[in-house]
């Protein structure tokens, strides 16, 4: 009986409605926000330091260098 | 240019000199023949990809005309699908791109292949192993979920396989004699080093329901981005300065493309689920990140375009440069219009319309299917040093170009006009109709193709097995025209 009725009744939701907002049509904004701010930000962070770390310590010099050599390398 | 040319002498690529002991010990010396584990990759990939379009044609043909080959059950539309993409992703994009790769490797580290016998024996145990998982799914025993059909233990197969090839690469890599890594060997190690997290967490039939599917899609995304994409990339980066004769354009810009690539791409997959029961924070993750693709795939249409500005002279000589012209105007395509499709509301539209499927062929023939083909190209002129016949690339460089159109257009706008259909309330069945001649060009473009590529076969085939004369062929060496200057 309760399957039954579980079969045909039209389903109550208790949630509130919700609205979508339109971050790139992305459902509700504070979702993508807070889903993101997690990895993002700290991923984000990191790498900045990464890089900034990277170009002082000269990782970037002569980057064109090997691009260049590459011609070079015979078949 | 900064240079101090790097040793360009053959010998520092045979396999004799300093390697670890270890590979030297059990090798064979049969096999141990230079370039010998390159070849098997690269020619079973050409094979493996005449099987794929030879089925997607007959898949083709079947979805207009249905009773062609019916009443036979291992040819089911239902079993020949999975055979396809099974054949098209492990087969011969898989094969073709690490047929490349062994190329890439030696020659960018300037080292000998950590083992060439093991290379070889892991392409034969490769094709061996996907003729068994395909035989499997023709006999009806499927996994049943995309991407992942090939039933155990040809699934575990593919894994351990490719951690044996990955080591043989990445070994070679890391015993290198040229210290800096060109942009391609990055591509190559993103492809390598990853790949048997994600197709393991894939295939193990572990996880249920909802969450089996963010997980199918977590591991096929990759499949597609960090495994076919890098390895089609690293090729174009490599051949395509060398078709010009000029280096790249920046590669400074391949290093941005490359992180975010790298950064981006893992979390793609939810966007095969976009309003699927899946939690709203994976669908709205992988949008941000799809959106976010634009910025790879933004720098390297700059990088390759940078590159190719003003090349219109070699382009109309040298065939193998106009095929990665297509591979990366294909893969510009593809990305774009991939990051479009992500869109919600435009996801609601497209995702079960045959949108998806032009994506699909654009990206894996368009991008896939002609970067392999400069390569082959590019080997057998400028490394093989023979002459190819100019008429009969010709024919297949148009058949390929024309059956891409033709096959992504039809597609296409059958798509469009399919979501439209839906989203005005009629029902799958009413659409039909609709679909038969869009079926049926779709079929003829794909049969163009597969005549192409047979073309392509024949003139490998009579290229690598006509007896080498001196001055034979040296006019067709000339009409290919090697190492040709930039024209501006
Ligand atoms: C002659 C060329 C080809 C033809 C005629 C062809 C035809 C087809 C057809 C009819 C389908 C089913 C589409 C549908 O459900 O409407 C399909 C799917 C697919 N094909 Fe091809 N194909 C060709 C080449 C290739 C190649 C070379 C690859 C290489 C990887 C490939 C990969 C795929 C994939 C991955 C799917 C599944 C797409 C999805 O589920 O979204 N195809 N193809
Ligand atoms: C920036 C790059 C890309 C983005 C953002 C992207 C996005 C997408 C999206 C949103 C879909 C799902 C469509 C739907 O089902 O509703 C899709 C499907 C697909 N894409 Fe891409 N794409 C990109 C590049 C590529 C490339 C380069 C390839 C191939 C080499 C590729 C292969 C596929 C395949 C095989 C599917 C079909 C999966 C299936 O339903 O069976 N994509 N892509």
């Amino acid at each position: 009986m309760m399957i039954f009725q579980l079969m045909t009744e039209p389903m109550k939701s208790m949630a509130e409605p919700m609205v979508h907002g339109s971050w790139f049509g992305v459902g509700d904004g504070t979702i993508v926000v807070w889903s993101l701010v997690g990895v993002i930000v700290p991923v984000g962070l990191v790498s900045i330091v990464a890089f900034i770390w990277a170009g002082k310590t000269g990782h970037f010099k002569n980057i064109q260098e090997i691009a260049d050599r590459q011609l070079d390398i015979e078949d | 240019m900064t240079t101090s040319p790097v040793s360009t002498s053959t010998s520092a690529l045979s396999p004799s000199d300093d390697r670890l002991n270890f590979p030297q010990t059990i090798a064979f010396p049969a096999l141990e023949r230079r370039d010998y584990a390159m070849q098997t990759w690269l020619f079973s990939g050409v094979f493996w990809m005449v099987v794929a379009a030879s089925i997607g044609v007959i898949e083709a043909v079947k979805l207009f005309h249905p009773e062609f080959l019916q009443g036979i059950p291992a040819l089911a539309y239902g079993r020949l699908r999975p055979v396809h993409v099974n054949i098209g992703i492990f087969g011969f994009m898989s094969m073709g791109y690490l047929g490349a790769a062994f190329y890439m490797v030696p020659r960018l580290t300037q080292t000998a292949l950590y083992s060439e016998t093991l290379g070889v024996l892991t392409a034969w145990a490769w094709n061996l192993n996907l003729t068994g998982g395909v035989l499997a799914i023709l006999m009806g025993f499927s996994k049943g979920k995309e991407y992942e059909e090939m039933p155990f233990p040809f699934d575990m197969m593919v894994g351990l396989l490719e951690i044996a090839i990955a080591g043989n690469l990445f070994s070679t890599i890391t015993v290198r004699k040229e210290p800096r890594l060109y942009v391609s060997l990055w591509y190559i190690l993103l492809a390598i080093i990853p790949f048997p997290i994600y197709y393991t967490l894939g295939n193990v039939m572990k996880f249920r329901g909802i969450e089996d599917a963010i997980v199918n899609w977590f591991y096929s995304h990759n499949l597609f981005g960090l495994w076919l994409t890098s390895l089609g990339l690293a090729t174009l980066y490599y051949i395509v300065p060398k078709q010009l004769n000029k280096p790249l354009y920046s590669h400074a810009i391949s290093f941005l493309g490359f992180w975010t690539l790298a950064a981006f791409y893992p979390w793609n997959g939810g966007h095969h689920v976009i309003w699927g029961p899946v939690p709203m924070w994976v669908m709205s993750a992988s949008v941000t990140a799809s959106i976010a693709m634009l910025i790879p795939t933004i720098a390297t249409m700059v990088n390759f375009g940078g590159t190719a500005l003003g090349t219109q002279g070699v382009m109309k000589r040298d065939i193998s440069y106009r095929f990665s012209i297509l591979a990366y105007l294909s893969y510009v395509g593809t990305s774009l219009w991939g990051s479009t499709l992500a869109i919600m509301d435009l996801n609601a539209k497209l995702h079960f319309t045959s949108t998806t499927i032009a994506h699909v062929h654009l990206g894996f023939v368009g991008f896939g299917l002609a970067g392999l083909v400069a390569f082959v190209y590019f080997y057998l002129e400028r490394s093989l040093k023979l002459g190819y016949s100019r008429t009969l690339a010709e024919w297949h460089f148009w058949l390929t170009t024309i059956g891409i159109i033709g096959y992504v257009t039809s597609m296409g706008w059958l798509g469009w006009l399919e979501g439209s259909e839906w989203a005005a309330g009629n029902s799958v069945q009413g659409v039909l109709e609709l679909r038969y001649w869009y079926n049926v060009a779709r079929a003829g473009s794909g049969g163009l193709l597969l005549i192409g590529q047979l073309i392509l076969v024949w003139n490998i085939w009579k290229t690598m097995t006509s007896p080498p004369s001196d001055g034979a062929g040296l006019d067709d060496l000339k009409s290919v025209s090697l190492n040709e200057g930039v024209v501006l």
